[in-house]
């Protein structure tokens, strides 16, 4: 998985991260259907937190939402889990696959040890993140919910299933310390239990994601080459070096318009993180005039020629963006910490142009002052239980244990076997003890079956001083970032206008920023979104909120 | 000595219609009885369509229906014409219909003619070498999918493409030919000739192997030129066959290529490039109100069966054999 995440997620959250709050509520785990019980649930007890036990060698962030760091893994590992977790029954899922298909199980050895070691018939279907909603609805009409579903609590399919009752509410089972039995479930953070609790219901368990899962890299040697040696430092510096660096043929400045970009010139100006409480009003950022300056400013640096010719293709094409910035066609790109050194985005670069000097970028104040980064809400998704497993008690409980060997720490016997798979088949060791990905088929099948969504982030890469590097980076923006007042509040009409607003949204931005459109049309934009769906949600939002 | 050897195989499959004529006295069944090698061979064309084209069709409920895929068709509320209501006040749909129409036409007008045109080309060439070289190079391009198709275009006509990238080297500014609103649907209907051209030519090809040469030798005789023959040999011998697609066509005229405008609709925007079927696509799987997408199919369902009754009619009365 690249940055995938946080594309997806920035692309999301420009409209309205009532998308990260969603959906309405049904109560207990049994099967109401209507959705006419919402806001029954209002004394929810939360699941207690128990940090997760101190690895040695380990840095451990003192911030919320950063994940830890690892520059050698312990050896010999410490084991998180009793015994297997399953009985030998079947263990259904609904995950995504990041990459290629996986092979099946007779060829297959991640897939025999998983079964092996979880004492399961494990039955997963690999869903590709760009066939996500279809594919869930697909599921979800078949009537066949499996175990464990990928909840991309954004999606409208999504929030509708939890609407109708095909998901579990877990807080019967979880809440306060019924959630120690499972002590791998209970290291998920309080705060990602509040900001994904809909309506008063645990519907899942929070997929671990960063407030900041984004690590900006830029050419240095080409800023030298036009003469700036250190980082720009405000709004024009940024512009100058991105149109100068276009000048040179076969260079761009910046690739796809994407929401990466978005992301960083919106954090230079200041912009709201999706809504602002203004005197107990929800302002959209989109209604901001720090917003306006933000898409003035991208309107510029289209014009300036900073952006690749086909900026807007390459938006939707994340990695073949990204690919330009590997073979050294573009200067500036986002991705994860973990596609830059662990999936090798950095040395693809340096494997093509030996004397490329990357190096991370932060964003800077347009006029030289603070910036402040959108935080995400601490989760990505939720993993879903089904509503019918989970009416028998005691395969509710077999799904939970499952589950808790799922979400076992990167650093453990469980761990380290879901992420890397079996020495000698997947990966060898290095000089350092690393674990590199061998050169053959079978490591397709890992990468192709170990997202579950459960295994939790933390930084570990081939060179340490990476590692060190992503922690400050990561903290450094952090310590920058602006939340979402809406994060954890519950917007009905979130689930039939999102994708509405987050098309038209795309559409004027994309119009005003590539000179398709005037930019007075982002008054129009403004008065569409309004119209179509955006001051139901900000009244449903700030209602939810006052109660 | 060939009817001999045919007569005694025939008697042995049993009753043919030549032997038994059933007519109305017999029943139903006694009638499929005698004829069951013909029940037999078409029973698989019938079940494929049942299953896949028939049964579908009472999804369609979904359009009366604020429709839940978890629920599912049994237990989602029906809502009456709410979702025809939405369609038609909803602004979009204007776009979206205007711009499906448009295409629609603009590849009725030059993508529908342009294998006709080509199969009469490569009919003129007297090498038969070359004409199969020819044919073989250019339906190639239907085999590939659109998404490859248009990043092929990308490279070439992007604005970082082959083309442009020429431009450069002369001094000349670059182009915008793949993220040009205005000019998007020349470049939607050039596409769709680029790719589907050869194929289609098949089957004009085949129609005009069927003209029987001495026609063209007498025409010829009487010093008809090649445009003559053409014109009152070729085309009158394959009007059937071209009737006949652009009827079928007409039934698909809401329809233009999803895939393909999906594709490249972000460089151009929604003004230029939303369509039905993307419109759908957007609201339906994406926004999840499915039973405003279902109720959108439906509308063009209808809208295409409407033209191809309508067109049926039409060529009927004007003397041509029709479709149906």
């Amino acid at each position: 998985m690249g940055n995938e995440h946080i594309a997806t997620l920035t692309r999301r959250s420009v409209l309205g991260l009532a998308a990260a709050a969603v959906a309405g509520g049904v109560v207990g785990c049994r099967t109401s259907t209507t959705g006419a019980d919402f806001g029954g649930n209002d004394t929810l007890t939360l699941p207690n937190h128990i940090a997760p036990k101190p690895v040695e060698g380990a840095i451990v962030s003192a911030m919320d939402g950063v994940p830890a760091g690892l520059t050698a893994m312990p050896n010999p590992l410490p084991t998180s889990t009793s015994g297997p977790p399953g009985s030998g029954k079947e263990f259904t899922t609904f995950q995504i696959n990041w990459g290629s298909p996986a092979r099946p199980y007779e060829q297959n050895e991640y897939w025999q040890e998983f079964n092996k070691r979880l004492n399961v018939d494990y039955k997963p279907t690999l869903v590709p993140a760009d066939a996500y909603d279809t594919r869930l609805a697909t599921v979800l009409s078949s009537g066949q919910i499996p175990d464990m579903t990928f909840l991309h609590t954004t999606s409208a399919n999504a929030q509708q299933a939890i609407q109708d009752g095909a998901f579990a509410e877990l807080s019967s089972v979880l809440g306060g310390d019924k959630i120690e039995q499972y002590p791998n479930l209970a290291n998920v953070p309080t705060y990602q239990w509040e900001a994904s609790a809909i309506n008063n219901g645990l519907y899942g368990i929070p997929c671990d994601l960063p407030y900041v899962n984004a690590t900006h890299l830029y050419r240095r040697d080409w800023a030298a080459e036009i003469g700036l040696t250190r980082q720009p430092k405000d709004a024009d510096e940024f512009k100058t070096l991105m149109t100068e660096i276009s000048k040179t043929r076969g260079r761009y400045g910046l690739g796809g318009f994407s929401g990466g970009v978005s992301g960083f010139v919106n954090a230079m100006f200041r912009v709201p993180n999706n809504w602002r409480d203004e005197g107990g009003k929800l302002i959209n950022h989109i209604e901001t005039d720090e917003y306006e300056q933000a898409l003035g400013y991208l309107r510029e640096l289209w014009q300036g020629g900073a952006f690749h010719p086909d900026a807007l293709p390459l938006a939707e094409q994340g990695a073949k963006d990204r690919e330009l910035f590997e073979s050294g066609v573009t200067s500036w790109q986002v991705g994860s910490a973990d596609h830059w050194y662990m999936s090798g985005g950095v040395s693809r670069l340096r494997a093509k142009n030996p004397k490329a000097d990357v190096t991370p970028i932060l964003p800077m104040g347009h006029d030289g002052g603070k910036y402040t980064f959108w935080s995400s809400p601490g989760f990505y998704a939720l993993i879903a239980i089904s509503a019918q497993a989970a009416e028998n008690e005691e395969r509710l409980g077999e799904i939970l244990r499952i589950m808790n060997y799922l979400r076992a720490p990167i650093a453990s016997e469980e761990g380290f076997f879901l992420r890397y798979g079996t020495e000698g088949i997947h990966f060898s060791y290095d000089d350092n003890r690393y674990p590199v990905t061998k050169d053959s088929p079978a490591p397709t099948d890992r990468d192709a079956m170990f997202y579950t969504g459960m295994v939790p982030v933390i930084f570990y890469y081939p060179d340490p001083q990476d590692v060190r590097d992503t922690m400050s980076y990561t903290e450094e923006v952090t310590r920058n970032t602006v939340k979402d007042p809406t994060v954890g509040l519950f917007a009905p009409s979130s689930a039939s206008s999102a994708a509405k607003l987050e098309e038209l949204t795309q559409d004027y931005v994309n119009g005003i920023v590539s000179g398709r459109r005037p930019p007075g049309d982002l008054q129009r934009f403004r008065d569409d979104w309004r119209q179509q769906g955006g001051d139901k949600l900000r009244q449903e939002l700030m209602d939810a909120r006052a109660k | 000595m060939t009817e001999s050897r045919i007569d005694p195989a025939a008697s042995a499959t049993a009753p043919q219609s030549g032997q038994f004529r059933p007519s109305r006295r017999h029943s139903i069944w006694w009638r499929i009885l005698a004829f069951r090698w013909h029940y037999l061979f078409i029973a698989p064309g019938v079940i494929f369509f049942l299953v896949f084209a028939y049964v579908p069709l009472l999804g369609n409920i979904m359009a009366f229906q604020d429709y839940s895929p978890f629920r599912g068709l049994s237990r989602s509320p029906f809502v009456g014409m709410d979702n025809f209501v939405g369609i038609f006040t909803d602004p979009e749909v204007v776009t979206a219909l205007v711009n499906t129409v448009v295409i629609s036409l603009l590849q009725i007008v030059f993508a529908f003619p342009a294998p006709i045109a080509l199969a009469l080309l490569l009919n003129s060439l007297l090498s038969v070498r070359i004409q199969r070289l020819v044919q073989g190079i250019v339906y190639l391009p239907h085999f590939i999918s659109w998404v490859v198709v248009v990043a092929i275009w990308q490279e070439v006509l992007g604005g970082a493409g082959l083309v442009n990238d020429l431009l450069a080297q002369l001094g000349t500014g670059p182009v915008a030919l793949m993220g040009n609103p205005d000019t998007f649907k020349a470049l939607v209907v050039a596409q769709v000739i680029w790719k589907e051209v050869g194929w289609g030519t098949i089957i004009f090809f085949a129609a005009i192997a069927t003209i029987p040469t001495d026609r063209y030798e007498s025409a010829a005789i009487d010093g008809a030129s090649a445009w003559r023959r053409i014109w009152h040999i070729t085309l009158p011998a394959i009007m059937p066959v071209i009737m006949l697609l652009l009827i079928l066509r007409l039934g698909a005229v809401l329809t233009v290529g999803f895939e393909q405008i999906l594709l490249q609709q972000n460089a151009v925007g929604r003004d230029a490039a939303q369509v039905l079927d993307t419109f759908v696509y957007f609201r339906g799987v994406l926004g999840g109100d499915w039973g405003l997408a279902a109720a959108a199919g439906l509308f063009k369902g209808v809208v295409g069966t409407v033209l191809v009754v309508l067109a049926n009619k039409l060529a009927k009365h004007g003397g041509g054999e029709g479709l149906f």
